[in-house]
């Protein structure tokens, strides 16, 4: 919807002030996203009354403390000591309630804002587990990671300090330079020349300094990176003899990461000082007018003492709005993040009458099953059966599909034309759940949890009991190395634990997915990292357990091939072959050339 | 064995509970503090004239509020106009002076500190490139990173703006006590008599707000792994069904947890600012019934008990600062005990002093009795192996067997425990490092890219090689396609981890990369196996230009590649049990023959059946 021109520029225009002032870039459609965000704010409504009370309070309980001490001043002067106590009590009184009232409103604001975090944390994680595999095809985990954690704080940030201290201080400075104005005119308007400075001065800071900690944040992430590689290239670095470029690079950083450094401590260095140089010079001008008008009676030097004090509370409320409006900003940011993520629809949806698929037999079929990525079609028009029980090997060259089509069968994804048939019942008319409880399926590229091996093996099946763990990891061959852990089946995988190699990977992932007894099971060149002996122990034990279940194998292995009942050959998005092995190779097709190339690439050098 | 097991597990949580709090500190005070001086001690003529500096800024600090006193006293009590100005104009030369003091210190101070920081980093980090494989293998990114980063940076402020900090605070402290004192002893007394109660309590403040802060940092990274879990395992999780609410329950529970100790933070952090004001008003109490009614008496004069109110906040804020900076101070020693333990590490593999550039001549390879562990576990007991210059042997053997120890001791990465190591008949040991690893290139099974251009991901080879001779090399292993199948060719940037190539492209530059070095010696630990047959007999044929007229080591785990040796060795625990070709081996009907039928499923009769089939 088109914004009336006036407004539109408008708003450009304090953009761009903004953005020259405070080196702030408001993201675009700040003010949506702000809205979006106090829809979860709403809820806490209350709590955000009571901080707002309180901040109004505070204030003025704040604001008595100087004319409490003016006065005290002024009696002295007259040398009564008669009604000191009177203000001693009123010190500790307004000390007390202050800091009582500062602490509740303190308290109220975490928890709000808290609330809020916690209310979009749960609900990115819950949206995140909705999200299908298109959506992890694309996205670095350290994107989301941070969404979760720092762009959930950047929220809370705003909520729970920058917002109540934009608030607190405006309201700081109106009563304050009212107070000022109130009592003496010319006196204030001194006093109050002060603030434009120490706005530059805040300015100055936000359109100059900040950006460079943003800067230096950068670099030092990159300099995270190349250690990064030292570390875990460290040995081809070593063996590769380039110790010298290596740390020629690290340099690199290190130098920029020190020149960014010397900038900032330039700056803060003009910065801070200056704050002092505005409060000293401010307050000895108004002593100087002050002076002068108390001599002359016009104030008393009670009074003189509170107007100066005056002064000192100006500095840190316009200081902060600079730092208040840059918080939101950054707030603003993440929020754009974040509901990106949220606004997210998963590509792969249930449908509102999804049935229960219920436990399956196994049948397989493909109906003309058209498929691709973003850019490329992988399955043009692909159809075959697989009978409840059959043991079906995949066979073509790197990108003909072969993973495509397993990864099609639990819905990971959906294909754009055609049909997918589980016992003759199209999956998308399924729950999903319902679905993928009857598949397992193991990837080449294995996944473990930093856990335990028992952990990680019950992962589908949390409530399981150590004999079925035991009974699925002796069949996947990985009993006997995981006992002899001193930790055995407790033994955490990863960093903080044992080391795996691929290949006790990829049979964990096995016992994995035995341990839910699906009646679909799908091997994805599951055993690539296996050493031949093994693999062949694992198929040996495996025929009695799959004895009643479909199982689709993609391997790369000859001699896994030669366990499938029957072997399907696709080639383009097609399959163009379709047989036992010995059918295949008597055939001599596709698969009798492959089958030879496999061994060409062996023969090389005859 | 249950019994083991739980005793094991006691041991870790105590390990784990002790290093939590930092307490068992290994090195004394002492000896860090010593050390950290060093640092500074090139740069004493700055710390030196940065201490004069604070100094300086410390006595017109501590003036100022003393002439407030006399403008009060002086000028407006007697109504003299002029010392009124007079005073005014001291005010103003003060807070200038204070200005210029303030931003030299800032300068010097900073300065300091990023020169600090600078010369840690490196030394640190050329420390880390000097250590040997051995103790880097058992080295975790995390560490190293928060070692050079993290730890440095709370050693930098602290050493350096922190020092100065205590310093100015601590004069501070006593000069306004001094100036105290000077005018009135009761009340100076008076004002002082708050200090133990504002000790006691900022320090207790300080311990709570560690802990609260410590927790949160705890319940964030346990939220921040739980979601890394979820989005690196989702392909896991989406497949295992049962999961999801298990999943969900557990990150419920995490960020409520999580906001709870953010609240708790939230109350301690609420509770700073009410309490040391009370402590202030205390102070304000006392200044005004007691020092009031001295000036009443007529005892002192009322610019007396507005300096007081002055120096009275000049004295509190370096006690709090001074408390507050004790943690500070402690987080920075325990990151000096980190890098300082970091530093002292000494590598076992070294290059010996009157180590020499030796040039590799004809590439001759020869292991003698060589006994080798790793940690008490045997490898190797008494090898002996020799690779006669241009020969290309495969080495074979089940996992474990000692493959990639062998090639890591030919390239030195490793020592043996005992026995030679000879090439061209010079022991390694008297080869410099960068001789003798410039002179061999091994190409690792896992290719290991960095996150820069694959030119330059080549060039690593050769850092002195041009981009003409990079593309030169890959045209000569004829790989041109693959190159030119990526986005910006040579110009791609390789993503950190290297997922943006295939596996088959990574082993390409992998194979550049070792090309560009000219090894006399080469060493291949075999590609990974799940490449399609396309990709592979590609590979394949670069391998075969790439061992042309050099000493080659293969290391196969696949037994296709085993074929392009002339000589086979098999390994299995760390001895040699069978030696020959292809052919002798076969016909042995041993270890390798087993293998072999192994690999392909069909015993080695049938390959020449199939193969006799493509002819139909």
């Amino acid at each position: 919807m088109p914004e009336p021109i006036l407004v539109g520029t408008k708003t450009q225009t304090i953009k761009q002030i903004n953005s020259f002032l405070f080196a702030v870039q408001m993201p675009s459609g700040s003010k949506h996203l702000f809205r979006r965000i106090m829809g979860y704010v709403a809820r806490e409504r209350k709590l955000l009354c009571g901080v707002l009370i309180l901040i109004i309070i505070g204030t003025f309980l704040n604001i008595m403390g100087p004319v409490i001490a003016g006065r005290v001043v002024d009696i002295a002067v007259l040398k009564s000591s008669s009604e000191l106590w009177v203000y001693a009590t009123a010190i500790i009184l307004l000390t007390l309630s202050s800091g009582a009232v500062s602490f509740v409103r303190e308290y109220l604001s975490g928890l709000m804002s808290q609330k809020v975090v916690y209310r979009i944390r749960v609900s990115i994680y819950k949206h995140l587990q909705d999200l299908s595999y298109s959506f992890y095809d694309k996205i670095d985990a350290g994107q989301i990671i941070s969404r979760v954690s720092r762009d959930t704080e950047n929220i809370g940030g705003m909520l729970g300090f920058a917002i109540p201290n934009l608030i607190a201080s405006l309201s700081t400075l109106v009563t304050v330079a009212g107070i000022l104005l109130a009592t003496n005119l010319r006196l204030a308007l001194i006093a109050l020349t002060a603030t434009p400075f120490i706005l530059l001065v805040s300015l100055f800071f936000n359109r100059f300094v900040r950006p460079l900690f943003e800067k230096n944040w950068i670099e030092i992430s990159g300099m995270s990176t190349i250690i990064q590689e030292g570390v875990s290239g460290f040995k081809v670095l070593k063996a590769l003899g380039v110790e010298n470029e290596m740390f020629k690079k690290f340099d690199r950083k290190n130098v920029e990461i020190y020149n960014i450094g010397m900038r900032i401590t330039f700056l803060s260095a003009i910065t801070w000082p200056s704050l002092g140089l505005i409060v000293g010079v401010g307050s000895a001008v108004l002593y100087w007018y002050g002076g002068i008008q108390v001599i002359a009676g016009g104030i008393t030097l009670g009074q003189l003492v509170t107007f100066t004090m005056y002064l000192g509370m100006l500095v840190w409320p316009i200081m902060s709005i600079g730092f208040v409006l840059s918080r939101y900003a950054e707030a603003m940011i993440s929020a754009r993040r974040i509901f990106e993520v949220l606004d997210t629809e998963p590509e792969v949806k249930e449908k509102p009458n999804a049935i229960d698929l219920g436990k399956v037999k196994g049948e397989v079929r493909f109906e003309n099953v058209t498929f691709g990525y973003e850019d490329k079609t992988v399955l043009k028009g692909l159809s075959f059966e697989v009978k409840p029980g059959e043991k079906v090997a995949i066979v073509g060259a790197t990108g003909s599909g072969k993973s495509t089509i397993v990864k099609l069968i639990p819905r990971f994804y959906d294909p754009q034309e055609g049909r997918i048939l589980i016992d003759g019942v199209d999956i998308r008319d399924v729950k999903i759940s319902s679905l993928r409880r009857n598949i397992g399926i193991v990837h080449q590229d294995v996944f473990l949890f930093p856990t335990s091996i028992r952990e990680n093996i019950a992962y589908g099946k949390p409530n399981a009991t150590l004999e079925e763990i035991e009974r699925v990891a002796k069949i996947a061959r990985i009993h006997d190395y995981i006992i002899s852990l001193p930790n055995g089946y407790d033994t955490v995988v990863g960093e903080r634990g044992v080391t795996l190699s691929g290949g006790q990977r990829q049979r964990i992932a096995i016992a994995r997915a035995l341990l839910v007894n699906p009646s679909i099971l799908i091997l994805d060149d599951s055993t690539s990292s296996v050493d031949s002996e093994t693999e062949r122990e694992i198929y040996e034990s495996l025929k009695e357990l799959v004895k009643d279940k479909t199982v689709f194998i993609i391997t790369q292995r000859l001699s896994t091939l030669k366990l499938a009942e029957r072997i399907i050959v696709v080639e383009n998005g097609r399959v163009i072959e379709d047989g036992t092995h010995e059918e295949l190779v008597r055939k001599g097709g596709a698969y009798a050339r492959l089958y030879l190339t496999q061994y060409a690439a062996q023969e090389v050098v005859k | 064995m249950l019994l083991r097991r739980w005793l094991s597990k006691m041991a870790w949580h105590f390990h784990h509970a002790a290093g939590a709090e930092g307490k068992p500190k290994e090195v004394a005070t002492g000896v860090l503090v010593s050390w950290l001086l060093r640092w500074l001690y090139p740069m004493k003529a700055r710390v030196i004239l940065l201490a004069l500096i604070a100094l300086v800024s410390l006595l017109v600090n501590v003036v100022s509020p003393y002439v407030s006193k006399l403008l009060i006293d002086e000028g407006i009590t007697r109504g003299d106009v002029d010392a009124v100005g007079r005073y005014v104009l001291i005010l103003v030369l003060i807070a200038a002076g204070g200005w210029f003091l303030g931003f030299l210190r800032g300068i010097l101070s900073g300065s300091l500190n990023q020169k600090l920081l600078y010369n840690m980093r490196s030394a640190v980090f050329k420390h880390m490139e000097d250590m040997d494989v051995a103790y880097m293998n058992i080295e975790r990114t995390g560490k190293m990173i928060s070692l050079i980063v993290n730890d440095i940076n709370a050693i930098g402020d602290v050493t350096t703006s922190g020092t100065i900090e205590v310093l100015i605070n601590s004069l501070t402290l006593l000069g306004s006590l001094y100036m105290m004192l000077n005018m009135h002893l009761g009340l100076s007394l008076a004002t002082a008599s708050i200090v133990p109660l504002m000790l006691l309590l900022s320090s207790y403040l300080a311990r709570k707000t560690r802990q609260a802060y410590r927790l949160t940092r705890e319940k964030l990274s346990e939220l921040t792994s739980s979601v890394e879990q979820s989005v690196s395992g989702s392909r896991v999780s989406q497949s295992f069904v049962e999961r999801r609410s298990v999943d969900t329950v557990s990150f419920d529970r995490l960020s409520s947890e999580t906001m709870r100790a953010n609240i708790k933070a939230r109350i301690v952090f609420a509770m700073i600012q009410p309490s040391l004001d009370a402590v202030r008003a205390l102070s304000y109490v006392i200044l005004i019934l007691y020092g009031g009614s001295l000036v009443a008496s007529g005892e002192i004069s009322i610019g007396v008990l507005i300096a007081f109110f002055g120096y009275a906040e000049m004295f509190y804020r370096p006690i709090i600062t001074l408390t507050t900076f004790y943690s500070t101070l402690q987080a920075a020693l325990a990151a000096a005990e980190r890098v300082y333990l970091f530093l002292q590490v000494k590598p076992v593999v070294k290059e010996s002093t009157e180590a020499k550039w030796i040039e590799i001549k004809s590439g001759r390879i020869e292991l003698r009795n060589i006994y080798f562990d790793y940690d008490g576990n045997p490898v190797f007991q008494g090898l002996d192996f020799k690779v006669e210059p241009g020969e290309i042997v495969a080495i074979v053997g089940p996992t474990g067997a000692g493959k990639t120890t062998l090639t890591n001791l030919i390239m030195r990465l490793y020592d043996p425990k005992s026995g030679e190591v000879l090439i061209d008949g010079y022991n390694v040991k008297e080869f410099r490092f960068q001789s003798l690893r410039k002179q061999m290139a091994i190409v690792p099974q896992e290719p290991v890219l960095f996150n820069e251009t694959v030119l330059e991901n080549i060039r690593l080879g050769n850092p002195e090689a041009s981009d003409e001779d990079v593309k030169k090399v890959v045209s000569e292993l004829g790989l041109n396609e693959l190159i030119e199948s990526l986005p910006q060719k040579y110009d791609t940037v390789i993503s950190i981890g290297g997922g943006n190539l295939s596996v088959g492209q990574r082993q390409l530059i992998s194979f550049a990369r070792a090309m560009l070095k000219n090894p006399k010696i080469l060493i291949l630990d075999e590609a990974t196996s799940s490449l399609d047959s396309y990709t592979e007999s590609l590979l394949q044929k670069a391998m075969i230009r790439l061992m042309k007229g050099r000493t080659c080591i293969i290391v196969a785990h696949r037994l296709s590649t085993v074929r392009l040796a002339n000589r086979i060795v098999f390994i299995e625990n760390g001895k040699i049990v069978e030696e020959g070709t292809h052919e002798e081996l076969l016909l042995k009907k041993g270890a390798y023959a087993k293998l072999y039928e192994l690999q392909f499923g069909i015993a080695p009769e049938i390959v020449s059946k199939t193969s006799s089939i493509s002819v139909n």
